[in-house]
């Protein structure tokens, strides 16, 4: 068993990892309430984003042309946006009718096609990582070493999901956002621009994933296009602890996972070091079935979940 | 029992069947270059598991994305039971499907309250899950002990193919009847009182159960028996390699398997064969030029050099999307949806 003070020392980034969990849940979460669809490609998405981030400013360039790494940055987050927001605007609409297995289905089409792409242009035998600039700032606390970009990733994590739960309750978008949870074709009766509050729904989506890509690929010190894009599966386990609508829950879902996964690193019994990143997969699942504990079975009409 | 049996099974529907299966015993193998009878295996293999995804979607409406790590279960099973007992092939692919089975009867207990999306995220962590269990334990290369690894690389010992098919074309033609049996279990399930049980599920949940339709059993049972021959599949693959590792399974597989059996139709066992192809088949097609379809690019632009195999994975994200919005628009048609 690892001491009080092993336990310290990996809160810091077992915190900073699951606000990045916690993070893109909420986003999953937003989109899920918004638009009905579970988006599978929020790694992928991401990844895509990092890669185009890496070509510009570390990697030979792309289309000949080279930036600095923050306009880098912003391009590949804008890259990442300008996805989701085309799959939200022209293809997701296609599906909206369908059950929610097959609208999440979708995005798997978008998961496959980045992948594909990424894996055709960026080889994974190549070993790529991307150090974001904040890296390089250090603070010692007490007897701990943290550095700027875990620092940085608790507190996007943090103030992302707290902005994204005031914005949801107190903004005239915020209610519309709900409305059209609650009832797509009500809401478009009343007169709320539904498609363009699907796209915002979506763009948030697509901004996270960029931003959540890039802190992860600096956390984890690499960048493998397959790993970056499964981040998505401990999101989507953040995400289920809040029943994929509850903010506060997936909240703290992600910030548990993330702690748990980080903290079993610690323990000096290597089966528990091992295993460790099937954390957030049990928890996910526990939560599901706890969660499921009362069986309904739905006759006809829409069962809210 | 037989004339139920009988009853669902016509001389229209067998024939293709029986035509198929001829065609890949005696004539494939024949004309076939080496390579593309290796390629054709594989995707003979793939086929049960496929076709396993499609009796779970298709039939019961359960959707699995955890297939391939069960395949996964299946070929770690075979490896460490020959390794320690050096078993006859087919007792070893006969336990190594129990074994998924019983794998494959937890990965069916969610199941049992969930059911859509929900259960898809279920069994997509498990397949996380299973995937990580497996990297780390690695796969049994003929050492001791219950993970059965040895370091030294001299030391390690290959899985070998059956004593009746050591060739290339002899183990596909294995490979085929093996895979002949799993979908003859299949239909053996989809044409008696299982399949009709299916059937009532996958309408209505609550008219299955008022129509005195054990759910529960039912359930559990489809996923018992995918499960069995997606292991054996497994072992199959295990025998094909002859050295495992968790590349043979990587995490992205059991996704790529949902969206070729979504491309290729889920309602018909068929599907599963033109989804194995698809996901076996199509890649090499477009990376060789020794292929039909590189002597046909040729013949146009004189030259070409084939593409990465990762393209598959860009078409088949594109049939994906293609197809869903087809059968939406089906859907649209036919009033079922406005």
């Amino acid at each position: 068993m690892p001491g009080f003070h092993n336990l310290l020392q990996f809160l810091i980034p077992g915190l900073a990892l699951g606000a990045l969990y916690a993070v893109s849940g909420t986003a999953l979460v937003v989109l899920y309430r918004t638009t009905g669809v579970l988006n599978f490609a929020l790694g992928a998405i991401g990844a895509f984003g990092v890669h185009i981030a890496w070509q510009l400013s570390i990697g030979p360039g792309l289309l000949g042309v080279k930036t600095g790494p923050w306009l880098a940055y912003l391009i590949g987050i804008i890259f990442c946006a300008a996805i989701s927001v085309f799959y939200g605007r022209f293809l997701a609409p296609v599906f909206a009718q369908r059950d929610p297995l097959t609208r999440a289905l979708g995005t798997l089409g978008i998961l496959l096609i980045c992948l594909g792409i990424m894996t055709w242009r960026w080889r994974t035998q190549d070993a790529r990582s991307l150090t974001l600039p904040m890296k390089s700032w250090k603070h010692q606390l007490g007897d701990f070493r943290v550095n700027g970009t875990q620092l940085a990733a608790l507190l996007f994590g943090i103030s992302m999901t707290v902005g994204v739960a005031t914005y949801l309750r107190r903004s005239a978008m915020g209610t519309a956002m709900r409305a059209v949870a609650n009832d797509r074709d009500v809401a478009a009766l009343l007169g709320i621009p539904v498609r363009r509050v699907e796209s915002l729904a979506w763009l948030f989506n697509g901004v996270i994933c960029g931003v959540v890509g890039l802190f992860i690929s600096d956390l984890q010190n690499n960048m493998v296009a397959t790993g970056l894009t499964f981040f998505v599966i401990p999101a989507i386990a953040a995400a289920v602890v809040g029943r994929l609508v509850g903010l506060w829950a997936t909240f703290a879902g992600g910030l548990a996972i993330g702690v748990v996964e980080v903290e079993a690193s610690g323990f000096s019994a290597k089966i528990v070091s091992d295993y460790r990143s099937m954390v957030p997969f049990l928890i996910g699942i526990g939560a599901l079935i706890w969660q499921a504990r009362k069986r309904t079975i739905v006759l006809s009409g829409r069962a809210m979940q | 029992m037989n004339a139920s049996i009988l009853r669902g099974i016509t001389i229209r529907k067998a024939l293709p069947v029986v035509i198929v299966a001829a065609l890949a015993l005696f004539v494939i193998p024949g004309f076939l270059a080496p390579f593309w009878v290796k390629v054709l295996t594989q995707a003979t293999y793939y086929s049960i598991i496929a076709g396993g995804l499609v009796l779970l979607y298709g039939r019961v409406g359960l959707a699995s994305l955890g297939q391939v790590a069960l395949s996964g279960v299946g070929a770690w099973v075979f490896a460490r039971l020959y390794y320690a007992t050096h078993l006859p092939t087919p007792v070893l692919l006969l336990l190594a499907g129990v074994v998924a089975a019983v794998v494959g009867l937890g990965l069916g207990l969610p199941a049992l309250r969930l059911s859509g999306l929900y259960l898809s995220l279920a069994t997509l962590m498990m397949a996380a899950a299973v995937g990580i269990f497996i990297s780390v334990l690695k796969f049994p290369n003929g050492g001791p002990g219950f993970s059965g690894i040895v370091k030294d690389q001299s030391q390690r010992k290959l899985i070998p193919r059956p004593s009746i098919a050591i060739g290339d074309t002899a183990f596909f033609r294995f490979c085929i009847v093996v895979a002949a049996l799993m979908f003859g279990l299949y239909v053996l399930h989809l044409v008696t009182k299982p399949g009709r049980a299916w059937a009532s599920i996958a309408q209505s949940e609550a008219s299955a159960l008022a129509a005195g339709v054990n759910i529960t059993v039912y359930k559990l049972w489809s996923f018992v028996l995918v499960s069995f021959a997606t292991g054996v599949a497994g072992g199959l693959l295990a025998c094909d390699v002859g050295s495992l590792s968790a590349a043979n399974f990587p995490p992205q597989e059991s996704l790529i398997l949902m969206a070729v059996v979504l491309m290729a139709g889920y309602h018909s066992l068929w599907g599963g064969l033109v989804a194995a192809l698809l996901a076996r088949l199509l890649p090499e097609l477009l990376k060789n030029d020794d292929s039909v379809v590189g002597w046909i690019i040729q013949r146009f632009y004189g030259s070409w050099k084939g593409v990465s195999a990762t393209i598959g994975l860009i078409l088949f994200g594109i049939g994906l999307l293609a197809n869903l919005s087809g059968s939406t628009k089906a859907m649209k048609k036919k009033g079922l949806i406005s």
